[in-house]
């Protein structure tokens, strides 16, 4: 027993010693800067740098847009992406293989080839300009890129694999079983769904909708070029500071600003779906 | 059979080198004799041959390490530069192409074990890499063809090599603008609705357009209040402001956005490409930048560096980034006429060169990024 005790400690420590130098170490390292007083040259403590921040309303503006944008691109993404991982669930592996590969696929290409892709599609002379011409919809060509539309669209086509596979992770451990049993008690497929499918979904949902906005708050690539600089998110801004402008502590209170709204955001959403989860939990047991 | 045939004429062959031998007296040679001659062939044959190969191995078994902007400008390095030193030198160069401010960045983040041996920047970087004082000074006792740079091109003194002038120019498609840009207040003109693209000050193309609004404008680097005020007032015209020059390219190919302030090497590569794009030397002046190598004091080779810069400051290396580029170098360097023609700085123009006060640029370039992005928002 005592054995079997320190064989656990000591595979437990590796894991733990690893987070501890690359995780916590980091972080704890980005928040002492984030607190260093410029004019103390950077060696005592000051809140300047989030005073600086939050006096200052194009950065809040900022904020609210990526706040904005994140939560948009999740909503957005569970109303596409439940379906998707509902229907993937309950298809045969055989047939789901192949559907299921096509939601991968954008997960192996790099970030910069997927955005520079969606610039010549959205483009002027791209192809949604020619289809929309060719069905005479429009009768020149439009602008879509540096749009708010036009981020949405690339900020959700890049998150939604993560929803949808969140979804179908979870889906796929419901008993369809459960589903004719409602359906057998006369449930239409709307009560079904509301009353049987989406409370046990919920963990998948809402696992899903945090990785998506997570991934949206932080992208910084993707506003940069789809957004035209017009629109600014704050990955971008955090990026800008670190690489040209090299002012590191306001970048850093920049990172520790988007990591308490994106920890909020989470808690937040937690506790709002804490009965729905726990109904889903409960049930799956 | 055939063995046997083989045998008799190896027998042959033996007895015709034996006559042959016994004529010229070799064979009648006494072992001193031919242990002193074959002694003085081998000193005579190895020893400049073991000279010339430990003069040409200088460097052998070294790698420098550098920072690079990709594409045909990596080419070039590789091809006239790395390749004929390794050949000669048996010198090793890495090139990590990437922006020249991200590696500042990875310079600056760990100054006493920096990645690279030396970096490839512009002029905006090196203030930064001064202050700190990261980089190793280089006199024309280290690099003999320093003494071919223009005085005027070396604006950090002792720091960092110049080799190539970037001038910031205006562009138009001829297809979609009718009346020609002349000057940078033009990017305010009606007509041009929707229509510009330009370079954000994250870029070092975009900090040379801000001073050629200053220059528009009346502004200066103490008051710059005028320049984004009239940012503000063309905000409808500027359809992009993006950091990177290949997106903007790329705009300016697809048609998305027709003029701009650009790179002249990025016009000159889409004029190659057949693109109908104007180059336009703007009224108030050419703003340039110079591409730069600059040695890091940590360098446990600096003679390699020294090296290598050398061999970049040469005609042949000049003359083939100039063709990739059509950016004005920054010696005398004789020019063919069909690159002459496309080459923004030259004897006709270079008093059109504005100077700048970089270190003062770079002071301030946080404060400049925050206006100009709250100008457009």
């Amino acid at each position: 027993m005592h054995k079997s005790g320190l064989r656990f400690g000591v595979t437990a420590a590796i894991p733990l010693v690893f987070l501890m130098v690359f995780l916590v170490a980091p972080i704890v390292l980005v928040f002492r800067s984030s607190l260093s007083d410029p004019a103390a040259s950077g060696a005592g403590v000051s809140l300047f740098q989030y005073i600086r921040f939050f006096s200052d309303s194009y950065y809040l503006s900022v904020l609210a847009d990526t706040v904005l944008f994140g939560l948009i691109t999740a909503l957005l993404s569970i109303v596409i992406g439940f379906p998707i991982g509902y229907s993937l669930a309950r298809l045969p592996p055989k047939q789901r293989r192949w559907r299921l590969l096509l939601v991968i696929i954008p997960l192996s290409l790099s970030l910069v080839v997927i955005v520079f892709g969606w610039l010549v599609l959205l483009g002027r002379g791209g192809l949604l300009n020619d289809v929309l011409l060719w069905l005479s919809l429009i009768d020149r060509p439009q602008r879509f890129l540096f749009t708010r539309g036009a981020l949405l669209a690339v900020l959700l086509q890049e998150f939604l694999p993560f929803m949808i596979l969140s979804v179908m992770s979870v889906v796929s451990q419901i008993d369809p079983v459960l589903e004719h049993a409602s359906a057998s008690l006369r449930a239409d497929r709307y009560t079904t769904f509301r009353k049987v499918i989406l409370p046990m979904a919920a963990p998948g949902i809402v696992s899903g909708a945090t990785l998506v906005f997570i991934l949206a708050v932080s992208s910084f690539i993707t506003p940069e070029i789809i957004g035209g600089n017009k629109i600014q998110m704050l990955g971008s801004t955090i990026y800008a500071q670190v690489l040209t402008v090299l002012d590191w502590p306001f970048a850093a209170s920049m990172s520790f600003v988007l990591l308490a709204i994106t920890l909020l955001v989470v808690a937040l959403t937690n506790r709002v779906f804490k009965p729905l989860l726990s109904v889903g939990v409960n049930r799956a047991n | 059979m055939v063995g046997r045939l083989q045998r008799r004429e190896f027998f042959a062959f033996c007895v015709r080198v034996d006559k042959t031998f016994n004529r010229k007296g070799i064979a009648t040679m006494k072992r001193r004799s031919f242990l002193n001659l074959a002694g003085a062939t081998a000193v005579g044959l190895g020893f400049p041959m073991m000279a010339r190969a430990q003069q040409a191995k200088r460097f052998d078994g070294i790698t420098l390490r550098t920072n690079g902007y990709g594409g045909e400008s990596t080419r070039v390095f590789r091809e006239f530069v790395i390749k004929p030193l390794r050949e000669e030198t048996g010198l090793n160069v890495e090139i990590q192409d990437g922006s020249a401010s991200g590696a500042m960045t990875q310079v600056l983040a760990s100054p006493n074990n920096p990645p690279f041996d030396f970096v490839m920047g512009d002029s905006p970087n090196l203030p930064a890499l001064i202050k700190a004082g990261l980089l190793a000074p280089v006199t024309v006792e280290q690099i003999p063809n320093i003494a071919k740079i223009r005085p005027s091109a070396r604006e950090f003194g002792e720091f960092g090599v110049p080799y190539l002038t970037n001038a910031v120019v205006l562009t138009y498609n001829e297809k979609h603008v009718q009346t020609p840009l002349k000057s940078y207040k033009d990017l305010a003109r009606p007509d041009l609705r929707d229509s510009i693209g330009m370079l954000s000050p994250e870029n070092t193309g975009g900090i040379l357009t801000l001073l050629g609004l200053a220059a528009a404008y009346g502004a200066t680097l103490d008051n710059m209040t005028p320049v984004f005020d009239a940012l503000r007032a063309m905000k409808g015209n500027i359809a992009s402001a993006t950091s990177s020059s290949v997106s903007l390219v790329q705009q300016l190919e697809q048609e998305e956005v027709v003029a701009g302030p650009i790179f002249d090497g990025r016009v000159n590569n889409m004029r190659a490409k057949g693109l109908p794009m104007r180059k336009v030397i703007p009224d108030e002046g050419i703003f340039a930048l110079y591409n730069t190598l600059s040695p890091l004091k940590t360098s446990k080779h600096l003679d390699a560096v020294y090296a290598y810069i050398n061999r970049v400051l040469t005609d042949e290396v000049l003359t083939e980034l100039m063709k990739a580029y059509r950016y004005a170098p920054v010696t005398d360097v004789p020019i063919s006429a069909d690159v002459a023609q496309e080459i923004t700085i030259n004897a006709e123009t270079v008093n059109l060169l504005k100077p700048v006060d970089w270190t003062k640029v770079a002071s301030m370039q946080g404060a400049l990024i925050e206006q100009f992005k709250k100008a457009l928002q």
